[in-house]
Order: C-alpha cells, then structure tokens, then sequence
C-alpha cells in the first residue's frame, strides 16, 4: 500500500497542536486570568483535553490517507489565533479601555453575585451622583451619621475583596456610615461626577475580559488634581451617604471621603471578578 | 506608535478572550453534532419532531430546556439537524431560541437584576415570541431549503471530498456504519467508506482499488463502537475547523468596534424609545457576548437606556451577534443570513420599543 501524506492534515495537526499549547501555557502560568474568569477554568482545561485528543487522533491518521488534499485558505484564519497570542504583550486590560466604555460606570454590576440580598438594584453610580457645581445632597439622618466606628478595624477592599466589601456597602449603606474604608485601585476621572470627585476603579470581568465593566465608588477629595488618572493608589478614607437626587428606589449611595492615598504598585491580578457562583 | 500599541494591545486581548471563551463550547458543539451525525438517524428525527408545524415549533423553542448549549454551540448542531432532515424553520427557531430559553441562560438574568422577574420574563417572552414568529415566517416558504447553502449538505465531509464525492453517500450507511445499497441491503464484501481510517482491519475507502477493498476483512467483523468513535472524532476534526473560521472573523470584527467605538458614541440616543432600542440592539450585535453573561453587561447599562432598550440588548444580541452570523455563513445563503438579521433586528426593536412606550420610557 502505497503511503501519501496529506497536507491538510498536517496543518491540521500544527493548528491542533498551537491552540492546545496555547491552552496549556494559559493553565499552566495561570495566564487565563487575563483573559477570562476563573470559573472558565474547568471549560478551558476540558478544552484542553480535547484538542489534545484531537491532535492525537490526526497525528495518528497523518500518514495513513492515501489521498492528498489541497491546503483550504480557511485556516490562514485560525493562524491569527496563535499569531495574536504570540505577538500579545499578555497583559490585562487597562484603564484606556476604561475610557472606551467611560459611560457605563455602574455600580450596579457588583450586585451579580446571586448572594446578594433581593434589595432593590442600587442603579447606575452614574445617574445617582449629582451634577457637576451641585453640591452632594444632604446626609442622612442625625442618628445614622452618629454610629461611632472608631473602634472598628478599617474595611479592607483589595483585589480579593473588592466586589464582596463593596457589595457588602451598597447592600446595607447604612450600616457602614463612617467607617474607615481602604481600597486599592486606580484614579478613574469621568465628567460624570462633581468636579470634586473620581472613581476608585477596577475592571471586573463577568466572564472574558470582552465584557469588562467598570466598577468601584466614588471618591471625594479637595484636590482631585492632586492624583493622577489611571494611576494605581491605596486609598484610604471614610465612607459617607448622600440620598441620591434623582432616585426613589435607593435610599442611601456610599462615597469615600478621602483622607490619605500613596501610590503602590499595581496588583498582578488587576482584574477582580464578577458574576462567582 | 503609542497610540497604535495601545489599541493593538486592546485589540489582542479582546480577540484572544473571545476567542478562549468561545472555543471550549465550539468544541463541546462539534462533538455533540457529531454524536448526533453518527449515532442518531434521520428517522428518530422524524418520530419525534411533530408534523404539525405550530406544534414543531413550539418544541423547537423550548428545547433548550433539556438542552442547554450557547449561540458558539448551537449553529453547528442546527447544521447538522439540516443534513438528517430536520425542516430548516425547525434549525432556524432552535438557533434563536435556545441562547435564551435555557436554564443556565435564564437563571443568570434572574440574579443579574437581584431576583426581579420582570427583566427576565420579557427576555425570555420577547424571545420566545420572536423565534416563533420567525420560525412560522420561514415554514411558509415552500422550498426553505433554497436558503441553504449548496455546501451545508456536505458539511465539510471531508473523506467524501476526498473520495470525490458528495455528503449523500453518508446517508446511505446503516446503524452500523456500513455503506447499504439504494434498496437497503448491504451488498456483499462491501466494506466501510468515509469516516474510518483505511489503515484498520477491515476499512477501506470506496476509492481504493479493487485489490486493496479485496484484502480487507469483511464489514461485519470490524468493531462497531470503534468505527463510530473514529467517525465522530474525524467529523469532530472537520467541524471544529470548518466553524472555526467563522468564530476567528467574528471575534476579529467584534474586537475592533469594541477597540476603536467607544459605547458612549450611541449615548446621544437613549432618550428615543426607538432609536435607544436600535442602539442596544446594535450594541450587542457588535459586543458579541455571551448569553449566559450578557444581562449581567445589560444590567449594567440601566440608568442610561430605556428598560425596553435593554432588554432588546439582552434579545437581539442572543440570537445574533457578528461571531455567529460568520458562523451562519456556513450553512445559509448570505441573502437568507440578511432576512433573517432584518426579521430578528426588526421584531427585537418593535418588542423593545413597545416595552420602551408601555414602561413610559423608565430606565
């Protein structure tokens, strides 16, 4: 019998074999994080198996077709899978894709997480902050600004506990009145918010980083000048209400006022995630 | 250069996303189509899928309830439904349905509005009303299958294009994998074709010569489930590659708009019942997110869009974005692909714009 080997499936093969790589240095560097969220982790190593399997299987049938076909042009598109990855700085988004999707800025989206009370959702930080030259609506009642937490330990919201806190605060505003808060993000400045305030922000991710939201709370400082935008800072403040203007489904919106910040390091995981269950 | 740097860095991250997101579950739906090309024949289809076409339509939209597969997943096992005979306004209803009537789908609307109904019942009746419809528009036609394209019966067989010939000899195999003759019967010393590798015992292609058919062993003697297995793997092969392409160009497409469009160019738009729900709509055509996470991003967008406009995001961009209308471009005519996006992008605007105008344009 006479052996040919068949072109195709020789492209087949490399092609199976770089996504399959691709795959496997994700997993194995923890690299997928930059791209997708960990629950994606099972889908990915099971897609890892199978294209293994599959490269397994053509890499065995490579040599015993006896027909040779010509190369489609179809898989110069799957080229650009591994060539793209290769030429990628593999660094996660940053705040320049903040700035494409600057008008969605929205609390709303720590609120996936389905443990989340069945509060009515807080809406969009957006909307509920007051216009620029306005100053912040009033505080809230006399009895709620007067819980004394000075004996409390600062809440801490960093890359593992970001969302958790944050939704902790949007879910019962109340409560956290006046506790010291420290958050580690970086500057977002957007028009919608006073002149005096920003965004302390992250990029969370629901499921892949084509999804990323904005998300975070507003800080209010004198100098908002003072820091620089998309710079990564540790913020540290206290947490105060203000009844939003132009809501009647949320009583009380939380906002940092800032007392110290310095600059850090940004966090190898810069992402924080969305949407856990 | 910077400036190129940036967005190509931007660019890069988001296709490879998409791309790492996306083929996982274009894995999972080539295998599932390839159990289904081998293991399940024409005739279970015709038990089972009723005649009546209310009725089969009806089963067409809600049975991503037992079988829960997103958009990457369900056009190549639509596409192989085609090739057993499943009537094309059956595939076309189970595309559009399934990304939205699934649990996994339903359940995550349900927790991205912290537990309201209303959001997740209008997706699931928007949809729901939107793939019938569009399912009974397509059943009118008499020859729906002028819509295919000529290649989507081959669906990329590759050992027939190899054998020079077409995917209908496949429909002349038996349960066991056995090439049968027009009457049925399997004709004698006839060994297997396509799908197995010549080199086991007893497989052969019908393009060898006759000499090399006269050395191999009798059909009869080759193990069943090992023929089947290598069929499902080739076929798995083929498809991965031949759907693939598709996904590549449309995570390409959809990473450049969401690199160089920012979101807030259609913010201008929001305060018009119908141009807000165009907008989400076009929105989530581009973005290409999906299903199972979309509400969570269309949640996000309250407070700017009307709630009819959101909901159409959460509509329109299930059943078609721009990865899968590549995607469709395998198996349908480029005419068919333009009605269809008309018919969905239309009906989900109506159905948004009427929720815009009885919700008095609440966001």
């Amino acid at each position: 019998m006479k052996t040919r080997v068949n072109l195709e499936r020789i492209v087949q093969c490399l092609l199976l074999l770089s996504l399959f790589m691709m795959f496997d240095s994700l997993l194995t560097t923890n690299a997928i994080g930059l791209y997708l969220h960990p629950r994606f982790n099972t889908a990915a190593t099971a897609a890892t198996i199978a294209l293994a399997l599959l490269f397994f299987w053509r890499l065995v049938g490579l040599f015993t077709f006896r027909k040779n076909t010509p190369v489609r042009l179809q898989y110069i598109a799957f080229l650009a899978i591994p060539a793209l990855f290769l030429l990628s700085p593999q660094q996660p988004l940053d705040a320049s894709f903040a700035s494409l999707r600057g008008a969605s800025v929205d609390n709303a989206t720590l609120y996936a997480n389905p443990q989340a009370t069945a509060a009515p959702p807080p809406g969009s930080l957006a909307r509920s902050m007051p216009v620029p030259d306005q100053p912040p609506a009033e505080e809230p009642a006399a009895s709620e600004a007067l819980v004394d937490h000075s004996h409390e330990p600062p809440l801490i919201a960093d890359s593992l506990s970001f969302v958790p806190v944050l939704k902790e605060i949007f879910d019962d505003p109340g409560k956290y009145q006046g506790r010291r808060l420290i958050v580690y993000g970086w500057k977002f400045s957007t028009d919608e918010v006073a002149a005096n305030r920003f965004i302390i922000a992250r990029l969370g991710i629901f499921c892949c980083a084509a999804d990323a939201e904005v998300v975070g709370i507003i800080c209010q400082t004198e100098k908002p000048s003072a820091l620089i935008d998309n710079v990564w800072y540790r913020f540290e403040g206290i947490l105060r209400m203000e009844k939003p203007a132009d809501r009647t489904d949320v009583d009380l919106e939380p906002y940092l006022v800032l007392e110290s910040y310095k600059p850090i390091t940004p966090p190898k995981d810069k992402y924080v995630y969305l949407n856990q269950y | 250069l910077p400036n190129f740097t940036q967005s190509f860095n931007l660019f890069t991250t988001v296709f490879l996303s998409i791309i790492l997101e996306a083929i996982p579950f274009l894995l999972l739906g080539t295998f599932l189509s390839s159990i289904i090309e081998v293991f399940i024949s024409e005739k279970f289809f015709e038990k089972y899928i009723p005649r009546n076409r209310f009725a089969a339509l009806l089963m067409a939209t809600v049975i991503g309830l037992i079988f829960p597969v997103c958009e990457c997943a369900v056009i190549p096992i639509a596409a192989r439904l085609i090739k057993k005979g499943v009537p094309v306004y059956f595939a076309v209803s189970f595309i559009l349905a399934v990304p939205i009537i699934n649990i996994p789908v339903m359940l995550s609307t349900y927790y991205a509005f912290s537990g309201q109904t209303l959001p997740f019942l209008l997706r699931v009746g928007c949809g729901f009303f939107i793939a019938y419809v569009i399912g009974l528009v397509i059943s009118v036609g008499k020859k729906e299958r002028a819509w295919l394209r000529p290649t989507a019966g081959e669906l990329h067989c590759h050992h027939c294009r190899d054998a020079g010939e077409n995917a209908a000899a496949h429909e002349d195999e038996n349960d066991d994998g056995v090439a049968e003759s027009p009457a049925g019967r399997i004709p004698e010393a006839q060994p297997e074709r396509h799908y197995a590798a010549p080199s086991r015992p007893g497989v052969v292609l019908v393009s060898d010569p006759p000499e090399t058919a006269a050395t191999s062993a009798p059909a009869p003697t080759r193990p069943k489930a090992r023929a089947k297995l290598a069929r499902v793997l080739d076929h798995s092969v083929d498809e991965f590659f031949d759907n693939g392409k598709y996904l590549v160009m449309g995570a390409a497409i959809a990473s450049l708009f969401q690199t160089f469009v920012p979101r807030g160019a259609l913010a201008g738009l929001t305060q018009s019942p119908v141009l807000s729900s165009a907008a989400m709509g076009a929105i989530a055509y581009v973005m290409s997110i999906c299903s199972q996470t979309d509400a969570f991003v269309a949640r996000s967008f309250m407070g700017q869009f009307p709630a009819g406009a959101v909901v159409g995001f959460m509509v329109i961009g299930a059943m078609m974005d721009i990865k899968n209308t590549a995607m469709l471009g395998k198996v349908f005519k480029k005419r068919f692909i333009a009605i269809l996006f008309a018919m969905i992008f239309g009906l989900g605007v109506i159905a948004s714009t009427i929720i815009n105008l009885l919700s008095g344009g609440v966001t």
